[in-house]
Formats: C-alpha cells, sequence, structure tokens
C-alpha cells in the first residue's frame, strides 16, 4: 500500500501545515494495524472525547484546587519528617 | 452455490469473526485501547490494595536496610518520610494523573514530550533495564525465603546466596511468568487477598523485632556504615528515599488507567504506596540495626519458630512473585505500544517469557545484585526523576491537561505529536539535561557529591532542571507551533467519528 506521507519544505512546516487527511482508521490501517482494531481503537477514541466534551466526571483534568491539595500534602508531610528528626 | 460450499464459506465467516473478536479482546487487555467507562472498575479502596501489595514486597524491606548504612532509626525514619512524599508527589503528577483522565498508559501520553521514537528509545532503555532489575532483585528474594524455608524444613544449613536461592529465584520467575500468562485480571484477585495479609504479617513481623530485641535498642542502634559527615549521611538517605518513590513510574500508569475517577487514582497512588512502604521499610530498617540484617528471610525462622516463620516466608515468596508480575504486566504493555505492529503479532505468552531471560541470568548472581541494590536504584532514579519532570512540564504547562487520543495514536501520522524522525528533540534534551544534573550532584557510583546536595539533594532539583530545560527547548525549537487540541465542540451522539477535536476537518479522500 502507498504511504501517505508528505514531502516539505522545511521540517518545522510539516509540523505546523495541515494537509487534507484521511479518517484515523485510515491512517491506522496504512502502518499495519487490522482494519477491525483500527475502527474499534476510533470507536473508543470518540467514546472518550464525547466523554470529556460533556463533561464526564472521570475524564476532567485535575482542578487547580484539587492540585493545591496535592503539592500542600506534600509539604505537610515533609514537615512532618523534619519533626520527626528535630523530636 | 453448493449446501457444503455455503456451510464452508458460513464456517470461514464465523471462524474469521471469531478470530477478530478474540484479538479485540487482546488488544484490550494487553493492547493498545484506552478504556471505555465501563471498563475501569477500580475504586479507590481496590487500587489502595494494589499498590499496598505491590509497595509491601520485600524490596520494602531491603530499602529500608540500605537507609540503616547511614542513619540511625530516627533519622532514617524522617528521611523515609520526606524522601517518599517528595519522590511519590511528582512520580504520581507525571504518571497517575494524565493517565487516569484518558484511560491510556502513560506511555502513549508521553508521544508528545518524546515523540513515539522518542518513547520507544525511553522504553527499550531506561524502564527496561530498570524494571529487569527490579524483577530480577524480586526473583532473587523469593529464592532467599525459598532457600530459607528449604533449610528449615530439611535441617541443612543452606548458603544465603547458595544455589538453593538461584533455583528458588528461577522457579519464583516461573511461577511469575505463569501469573502474568493469565493477565491482568489474575494478577488483581491474587493482589486483593495477599495485600492485606502483607500488611497483617508486616505488623506482626514488628512486633517481634521489637520483642526479641527492645524498643531502646531500637533508638540507640548506631547507622551500619555511615559517612564522617551527618548531615550527608541524613542528605544521602532522604535522596535514595527519593529514588525509590519515583521508581514506581514505569507502572503507575497503567494501573492507574484502571480507576474510576481523579480521586480513585491520585490518593490511593500517593498514600496507598506511601504508608506501605513507610510501614515495611521501618521494619527492615529496624531488623537491620539491631539484628545486622534487613532481609526477614534470614530472621523470620529464628524469631517466629519453624512454623510461623516458614508460613510468613511462603508467604513472602509468593508476594514477590505477584509484584514481579505486576511491574512485567506495565512494562510488556510499554513495549507493545512502543514497537509500533512488530510485536503486536507475537503472543503474549511468549513476550512475556521474553521479558524474563535477563532477570533469570542475573537471579545466578545473587550477591551482586543485594550489594549493588542502593547504585541501582539511584541510577536508575537519575533517569526516571528527568523523566518525570519532562512528563509533568508537558502535561501540566505545555499542554494544560489536554491531550488528543487519535493524534496520540496517528503519532507520526498525525499532526499534533510528529516530530522529525519521530523524536521530539526538546524533551530529549530535557531528559539528559536532568539526568546529567543529578549525577553531577551526587554520583551513586563513586558517591562523590557536590556540597550544594548537602541542602537540596539531587532527584527534585535534576526534575525541576529537566522540566525548564524540556519548556525553554520547546519554545525555541517548536515556536509558533500548535500544542493543544483544538477545543472539543459538544458532541450529538456517542461513537460518531464526527465528535472528535481534529476530525472535523478531515475528510475521506
Amino acid at each position: 500500500m502507498n504511504s501517505r506521507r508528505h514531502e516539505f519544505p522545511h521540517r518545522e512546516d510539516a509540523l505546523a501545515w495541515a494537509p487534507p487527511r484521511l479518517t484515523a482508521t485510515a491512517e491506522l490501517t496504512d502502518v499495519g494495524m487490522p482494519a477491525h482494531v483500527a475502527d474499534e481503537l476510533e470507536r473508543r477514541m470518540a467514546a472518550v472525547a464525547h466523554e470529556e466534551a460533556t463533561g464526564e466526571d472521570s475524564r476532567r483534568p485535575l482542578s487547580a484546587r484539587e492540585l493545591t491539595g496535592y503539592v500542600l500534602t506534600t509539604v505537610a508531610i515533609c514537615l512532618l519528617g523534619l519533626l520527626v528528626v528535630i523530636a | 452455490m453448493s449446501e457444503t460450499g455455503e456451510a464452508g464459506e458460513a464456517r470461514a465467516t464465523r471462524h474469521h469473526r471469531e478470530s477478530a473478536e478474540q484479538e479485540l479482546d487482546r488488544e484490550s487487555s494487553y493492547g493498545t485501547f484506552p478504556l471505555l467507562k465501563h471498563e475501569r472498575t477500580w475504586s479507590g479502596w481496590d487500587f489502595t490494595w494494589v499498590n499496598t501489595a505491590l509497595a509491601i514486597a520485600t524490596w520494602a524491606f531491603l530499602v529500608g536496610g540500605s537507609t540503616a548504612l547511614l542513619v540511625g532509626f530516627q533519622q532514617g525514619v524522617a528521611a523515609m518520610i520526606i524522601g517518599n512524599a517528595i519522590g511519590l508527589c511528582f512520580m504520581v503528577l507525571a504518571s497517575v494523573v494524565a493517565s487516569q483522565r484518558y484511560g491510556s498508559e502513560q506511555y502513549t501520553l508521553l508521544r508528545g514530550a518524546f515523540g513515539v521514537v522518542g518513547v520507544g528509545i525511553l522504553v527499550f532503555t531506561v524502564i527496561l533495564v530498570t524494571e529487569m532489575g527490579w524483577s530480577a532483585l524480586l526473583a532473587i528474594m523469593a529464592g532467599r525465603a525459598a532457600s530459607q524455608v528449604a533449610s528449615t524444613v530439611s535441617g541443612v544449613e543452606l548458603d544465603q546466596y547458595g544455589p538453593a536461592v538461584v533455583v528458588g529465584a528461577l522457579l519464583a520467575i516461573l511461577l511469575a511468568w505463569f501469573v502474568l500468562s493469565r493477565g491482568p485480571v489474575t494478577i488483581g484477585k491474587f493482589n486483593k487477598w495477599i495485600a492485606p495479609g502483607l500488611a497483617v504479617i508486616t505488623v506482626v513481623m514488628f512486633g517481634f523485632l521489637v520483642v526479641n530485641t527492645s524498643w531502646g535498642a531500637l533508638l540507640d542502634a548506631a547507622p551500619l556504615a555511615p559517612f564522617d559527615d551527618a548531615t550527608l549521611n541524613f542528605m544521602v538517605a532522604v535522596e535514595f528515599n527519593v529514588g525509590v518513590g519515583v521508581s514506581w513510574y514505569p507502572v503507575m500508569g497503567s494501573l492507574a488507567r484502571m480507576t474510576v475517577s481523579r480521586k480513585a487514582a491520585v490518593w490511593p497512588a500517593y498514600g496507598g504506596l506511601l504508608v506501605a512502604t513507610l510501614i515495611a521499610q521501618m521494619v527492615g530498617m529496624g531488623a537491620a540495626l539491631t539484628l545486622g540484617d534487613s532481609d526477614p528471610t534470614l530472621w523470620m525462622v529464628p524469631f517466629g519458630g519453624p512454623v510461623l516463620g516458614v508460613a510468613v516466608l511462603v508467604f513472602i515468596a509468593f508476594a514477590n512473585i505477584t509484584s514481579m508480575s505486576s511491574i512485567i504486566y506495565s512494562t510488556i504493555l510499554a513495549i507493545r505500544q512502543s514497537s509500533g505492529r512488530l510485536l503486536a503479532r507475537i503472543p503474549w505468552t511468549v513476550l512475556t517469557a521474553s521479558f524474563f531471560v535477563l532477570p533469570a541470568i542475573l537471579s545466578f548472581f545473587p550477591q551482586f545484585m543485594y550489594e549493588q541494590f542502593m547504585v541501582f536504584v539511584s541510577v536508575s532514579g537519575a533517569f526516571l526523576t528527568a523523566v518525570c519532570g519532562v512528563a509533568v512540564a508537558d502535561y501540566f504547562f505545555l499542554r494544560r491537561q489536554r491531550m488528543d487520543l487519535r493524534e496520540l495514536h496517528l503519532a507520526q501520522h498525525g499532526q499534533l505529536y510528529a516530530y522529525p524522525g519521530g523524536v521530539n528533540g526538546a524533551g530529549m534534551l530535557g531528559l539528559v539535561a536532568g539526568a546529567a544534573f543529578y549525577l553531577w550532584l551526587y554520583n551513586p557510583i563513586t558517591l562523590d557529591t557536590q556540597p550544594v546536595f548537602s541542602v537540596i539533594t539531587a532527584s527534585f532539583p535534576a526534575a525541576l532542571v529537566a522540566a525548564v530545560v524540556y519548556l525553554l527547548a520547546t519554545a525555541l525549537i517548536h515556536r509558533g507551533r500548535r500544542l493543544s487540541p483544538e477545543p472539543v465542540p459538544v458532541p450529538v451522539t456517542t461513537g460518531t467519528t464526527s465528535t472528535a477535536p481534529t476530525q472535523a476537518k478531515e475528510g475521506r479522500a
């Protein structure tokens, strides 16, 4: 099967330029993935994107509050460790 | 067409469909598929037990014993708390958070930072060597437990690094391969029983230790082989424990993707590993300080008696086997992902068996592996902290916690994560800078340190250097390049291809 690679005048152009592309399934089957596996992968990626877009809780990013709480907990545990040395 | 011909055709179609379904099942368990909501079944408690089972493997006793070389009990506990807290903090941010969100293991998600070929280089060098080293150590520890059991049962004195240890280690590898070949569900089932058992046994061992020595002796015991500088001793102990915390990186993403929510992933990963590790390490350190050896396989039978001692050792040996299975499962997933389609066709059992070749060879050198343990943890830590630094910078700062799964899988055939030659030079530069900075601050082989090491240690600053170099290099090398996916439109239906961020502008040619 023919490769769908493009030639670019400058290597960074290749990364910035958006050529007309096929679907992910077609691209993946081109590199040797069986069609039914590529189809299933595509279905799953779409489902994850859907959950992400609709704000499904398990697909949300870590909030600033959660992140701060997490880092502060680490700092508190380190201080506890220092207390053990001092005590 | 004749009836026979139609029946044959139907049979062939059925066979084709069945083999396709089998392949999809295989890909789902061992392969590339991001997990869907209904497939992510681990609650916070489930994940806590998985992490506890991993953390209370006998490597934790060995870490405690190595810490006792430098500091006494009180300072050792402090070093373990601080070191593990710091190491686990950025390890969890680097691997667990993104994997939980996208249901995908961390190596696919690293393609943005290193490129698809770059991740392959990383996996086939740093990750593979690290995990093979840990697997060999676990096998040898299981072998030592088996040797001690054999010695107790037969009444014959056996060398602690002798042939019985090697045979036991090889047997452990064989059993780990068997468990692994049954898949992740079997590993999870074993962990559910082994983790609570190990927690109880560790507490019992600590009780035995205190009863057979004394609390006062434990607190007064001097470190076994310290440097002259007390501050340096403490900081090297902290650094060693940071390395231990970071050493969970290669496996955590693959496990975290099974969890149902952020809460079920982040806190059990951090807290489960921290608490369980600390308890087991304290036992190892206490034993090393008062008895001269951290390995419970040596002192459990004399203290616990032949029946209880042997029962505990058998349990410890088995726990090591399940720990081995867990870490190798994640590593094989990474290898499969990073090899493109090359290894995807190789049966899972063959692939897992081939992983065990080097650990099996290393099992013939148990004394060497034990004596070089601290060097191994620190050197692998130098590279893993740098990987973590780059991963955190990429996910939190550069991508703002937004990845495009489709583009990640397309890699060089996509736009967002395609790089010249498949390698993101910025990521590689960050990795090399971070690791070099670590080894400059603290060389675990020669034990040379810079004066500033006694203030800032090595791992955390190395991760910071890796992150900063990565961000600066990205700004220079990839100026003007789009780094995050386009805003996701709210889709109309599930499972249609029109819902994806980059799919909207694509059309079938």
